[in-house]
């Protein structure tokens, strides 16, 4: 049974739900009535004798001063008025659902009355029939003395105006349209849900294609419906996707378990209304880490300061066998990401932009914020010139607060100049570095068209594949932009080992002219730089490391690229990831132990050299990889002719082309073609992931001390 | 030719006391089937002083409060065992007293249609060969059994019990009957019923939260329909149930004073009360020590409104005998 308390002004509304059994929690009702109380049985199914034992102690627990009613009663509620003396206590019952059954059909309906309005019908034995068919009433399905018995023997109920007011919506805030926004950062793709969530909702539209770490991020959900809630259920059952809530109102975890599966119900953070310690109610945050330092004093009040007081132990009792550690990936994208912009955020980020375009930025005319990041804020704009020279760009700018730090500057400073270094068609090229005050911004080619991520994700929920001679394409030109970057020279003509450390399916751009383009260098290492990877930092996107890189090995070797490449491809040709379980973990330890299955056998008309290559690409040891880049270039371009005619920039146009018009005739919410290249929506800086293995082994036991053992 | 001696049954005695001829007739008809020695009066009065029975047959509705009580007094249990038959509903305070004052422990109401279920009652109470489901189904409804070792098991079982009954597309609010008999029985099963072998109770005291589990013979569930009725039978392998708590639980529900909801640890004391209200027939079958079956059948013809206009019947058979059950 769950329990969902809504609080208005002096009016508490608990909606039960499920069935009036032992799990019944009778301190939670308790603690959760007000002053003035209405119970809402409209989700409560059933009803057992030690159910109805668990209930009259909390009734009768109700101070002497608390008015309490109860609303929507079912017949299986209904009923126990009649058979269990004092079901109702001192309080009132103002609705009730009155069964009525067709007598042609026997078609069964409920007809809810309100006793407020209603009473004397009932007394009467003059209840309104309602129509079934046309000219043909449905009966009233019981015995109506029988059923009723209760409700006349009592007087006709009396609420208080504050209750009426409630029940009759005068005093109800409008409950916000549903709505989604959706993040991504490293591995995690956080869904922050708004407004009401009702059984109308278009859940499976946002679902679809999840995959890696999904973080729902509930602080704005003003309301669960029971029937939504299990609409997540099938739609979160993939393997492919770890799942976890966080920001959960307090109201809303009942329902949200209930509808969950075990191995779903992960809830990270849970939003209480509670009193500092001086009595001052605020609305606070509570992790597994907020619960254990409570009694410590050492949780504040956002408004007051002062610290939360302690004397919830109800409370905390509740949400410590509710609320779990977050994972890795989960918490640092709550720590540095903090998720979608709120709907406070959006409106100062819009605030933001129209700032940024009336003051212009040394010859840019910022157009609109289009991503950001944890680093960085990305905006589309426009470079200004002479004679009306006007040109579209990305503007990566470092935030304030990072540009502060030398290390992440220098990190900043360190993408541009590598990419400044790499002038080939398939790189993203960077135009322009340079800085206002403490504002450093990096200018980048605009490229219109989409990632391949969104590529691949409309692929798979419009049930396609991509064609081979398409895959092998990118294959191509993402070799090729490898082999510029892990060849070039310096000056002096001495090689720079750059290592991009970050390919993966976001960081290639497909624009609509057919050209495959590896962008974002923002991790990516130089041996002759002034910042040096050091051991044990690991850098990337989880699931695109190669096992040294995952490892932590240092100074990388080019090879890792070609690792990732192999992944990229695989992922083109079979729609399938070849690592990616539901944690991180599992994630790391198929990198590091598993054998990946052959991409013939997902898809056979692969050819047999095909599938050679990329599985030559995705040995584990350096020894047995396909060492580099050219290599890997010219292995692909020896299979084009089996998979047919080699494509080109027109048809992996053409291409492009199809699949984002026919994402967006299929309705999908995430439309791919969204503002592409470096404007994607998510920040390129901000989907990697830098931390020490330290943080990792933390959470890798098996996959790290295992190899290494 | 030679033919074989018909085998007879027993030589028992009934007595029918009906004042209605219509009613009677249709009952004398069915005692009759039985081949046991019927006698039939139409009032007390009429009944010889020496006369003696083992089963004494009464309808309820035909006779006032006065002479019912006089003719419990006639026909006290020890003399004859008593079956009430009804052809309306008894509200609860006179069920009450029936249990309390005259210690009743059968009643059939006796609608049309009925009268396999008076045959199989009265064969039940004389010949006392009680427990089965199978006695209240006609050949060709077939059975589904499984059974239940733990109260974790429940929920899955409670599935059962609910897919059993969605199938036959009744309505709805019968199938929720259906559902909350079983959920109620299977509770007893599990915490009521288990005791040790000096009779004490093992899980009774406990909250229905407390996960249980039962060390020896699983409990026994059996779902059986024919389309007109559906009938849910759990046994247990304790037989801790008494006649003396039966009706004391039923009594004190019925009643509806401020002892109706037990307060100490364990359950609600509802349970028994729960399944009766859900269901148009409860059998009790006790072999003391070694079995409890408990039956509920409902009959799922119509609506809603036709299963609550229709009388209940309750019955309480206890096998003295030393075979197993």
């Amino acid at each position: 049974m769950s329990l969902h308390v809504k609080r208005l002004g002096e009016v508490s509304v608990i909606e039960l739900a499920g069935s009036l059994d032992e799990t019944f929690e009778t301190a939670a009702f308790v603690e959760a009535c007000a002053r003035y109380t209405i119970v809402d049985f409209d989700g409560v199914r059933g009803v057992t004798s030690y159910g109805v034992k668990e209930w009259l102690t909390a009734i009768r627990q109700l101070p002497a001063s608390t008015y309490v009613c109860f609303v929507r009663a079912r017949p299986s509620v209904a009923m126990q008025f009649n058979l269990v003396v004092g079901f109702g206590g001192p309080g009132e019952l103002l609705s009730l659902y009155a069964p009525f059954v067709c007598p042609s059909t026997g078609d069964e309906q409920h007809v809810l009355l309100d006793l407020r309005k209603d009473y004397s019908l009932i007394v009467s034995q003059a209840l309104p029939e309602p129509e079934c068919h046309p000219g043909e009433r449905a009966e009233f399905d019981d015995i109506p003395e029988t059923y009723f018995s209760y409700v006349v023997s009592r007087p006709p109920p009396n609420a208080p105006a504050v209750v009426s007011q409630v029940l009759d919506g005068a005093s109800a805030p409008a409950k916000s349209p549903f709505s989604v926004d959706k993040d991504v950062f490293a591995d995690v793709t956080a869904l922050r849900l708004r407004g009401r969530l009702d059984k109308r909702a278009r859940l499976k539209r946002v679902l679809e294609g999840l995959e890696g770490a999904a973080l729902f991020l509930l602080d704005e959900l003003e309301e669960l419906e029971t029937e939504a809630a299990r609409q997540l259920a099938p739609l979160l059952a993939s393997e492919n996707v770890a799942v976890a809530f966080a920001r959960v109102p307090h109201g809303l975890v009942t329902p949200l378990l209930e509808a969950l599966p075990h191995a779903r119900r992960k809830v990270l953070s849970v939003v209480v209304d509670v009193n500092d310690v001086e009595g001052t109610p605020c609305r606070v945050e509570l992790s597994a880490r907020d619960l254990a330092s409570l009694a410590a004093g050492t949780v504040t009040s956002p408004t007051s300061g002062l610290p939360i007081a302690c004397n919830e132990q109800a409370l905390v009792a509740e949400l410590e066998a509710v609320v779990g550690p977050a994972e890795e990936a989960f918490e640092a994208y709550l720590e540095r990401r903090g998720g979608p912009p709120s709907r406070a955020e959006s409106e100062s980020g819009r605030l933001v932009a129209a700032t940024a375009v009336q003051s212009g930025t040394r010859g840019y005319e910022i157009l609109e914020l289009v991503g950001s990041g944890g680093m960085a804020d990305i905006f589309l704009a426009v470079q200004q010139g002479q004679e009306g020279f006007r040109k579209k760009v990305i503007l990566k700018k470092i935030r304030s607060t990072y540009a502060l730090n030398a290390e992440y500057l220098e990190m900043f400073l360190q993408e541009a100049r590598i990419a400044a270094r790499l002038a080939h068609p398939n790189i993203a090229q960077i135009l322009d570095l340079g800085h206002r005050g403490d504002d450093y911004f990096i200018a980048l080619e605009y490229v219109e068209g989409a990632d391949l991520r969104k590529l691949l994700t409309a692929v798979r929920m419009l049930g396609d594949k991509v064609p081979l001679d398409i895959a092998c394409l990118v294959g191509t030109s993402l070799a090729a932009a490898l082999v510029c970057a892990h060849e070039a020279r310096d000056d002096h003509g001495r090689p720079l080992q750059i290592v991009h450390r970050d390919v993966s399916p976001k960081n290639i751009l497909v624009s609509k002219d057919g050209i495959a383009k590896l962008t974002d260098f923002g991790v990516a290492s130089m041996a002759r730089s002034f910042v040096v990877a050091r051991p044990g930092v690991v850098k990337g996107t989880t699931a695109y490391m190669a096992p040294e890189q995952a490892l932590g090995d240092e100074p990388l070797d080019p090879a890792a690229d070609v690792f990732a490449a192999g992944i990229v491809l695989y992922e083109c040709m079979t729609g399938i990831h070849p690592f990616r379980r539901a944690t991180e973990e599992g994630t790391f330890t198929a990198i590091l132990q598993h054998e990946p299955q052959s991409p013939r056998e997902l898809r056979p008309e692969i050819p047999e050299s095909l599938d050679r290559v990329v599985m030559l690409a995705l040995e584990k040891t350096l020894d047995r990889r396909c060492r580099s880049a050219r290599e890997l270039g010219r292995m692909i371009e020896q299979c084009v002719g089996e998979t047919g005619a080699p494509a080109t920039a027109t048809r992996l146009a053409e291409w492009v082309s199809g699949v984002l018009v026919r994402a967006r005739a299929a309705g999908m919410e995430a439309s791919p073609a969204s503002r592409s290249g470096s404007a994607s929506k998510s920040n390129p800086d901000a989907e990697t992931k830098v931390l020490t293995t330290e943080q990792a082994t933390g959470t890798l036991p098996s996959a790290l001390g295992g190899d290494k053992s | 030719m030679t033919y074989p001696a018909p085998v007879l049954a027993p030589p028992r005695r009934v007595i029918l006391l009906d004042a209605d001829p219509l009613h009677a007739k249709r009952v004398e008809r069915v005692l009759r089937a039985t081949q046991y020695d019927v006698q039939v009066f139409s009032g007390v009065t009429d009944v010889p002083p020496d006369a003696s029975c083992d089963l004494l047959v009464m309808n309820q509705h035909a006779l006032d409060e006065p002479t019912r009580a006089a003719v419990f007094a006639r026909f006290p249990p020890a003399s004859c065992r008593r079956l009430l038959t009804c052809t309306g509903k008894i509200d609860k305070r006179e069920l009450a007293q029936l249990f309390a004052v005259h210690g009743l422990t059968n009643l059939l109401a006796d609608g049309d249609g009925e009268d396999e279920l008076l045959l199989v009652t009265v064969q039940k109470i004389l010949r006392r060969d009680v427990f089965g489901l199978e006695k209240y189904f006609p050949w060709g409804a077939e059975s589904t059994r499984f059974e239940l070792r733990s109260s974790a098991e429940r929920a899955g079982a409670l599935n059962v019990v609910e897919g059993f009954a969605d199938r036959l597309r009744i309505a709805t609010r019968l199938r929720d009957s259906i559902v909350t008999a079983a959920e109620e029985l299977f509770s007893n099963a599990l915490y009521d019923a288990p005791v040790d072998e000096d009779g004490e109770h093992l899980h009774a005291g406990k909250s229905r939260r407390v996960p249980v589990e039962l060390s020896g013979d699983p409990v026994v569930v059996e779902l059986r329909t024919d389309g007109r009725r559906v009938g849910v039978s759990v046994r247990d392998p304790f037989g801790s149930l008494t006649v003396d708590q039966v009706l004391g639980y039923l009594t004190k529900c019925f009643r509806g004073g401020s002892d109706q909801v037990d307060t100490k640890p364990g359950g609600a004391g509802l349970g028994l009360y729960y399944v009766f209200e859900s269901i148009s027939h409860m059998v009790i079958n006790v072999k003391p020590g070694r079995a409890t079956e408990i039956v509920a059948l409902i009959d799922v013809r119509g609506t809603y409104k036709d299963f609550a206009s229709r009388g209940k019947s309750f019955n309480i058979f206890v096998d003295e005998g030393s075979s197993a059950p």
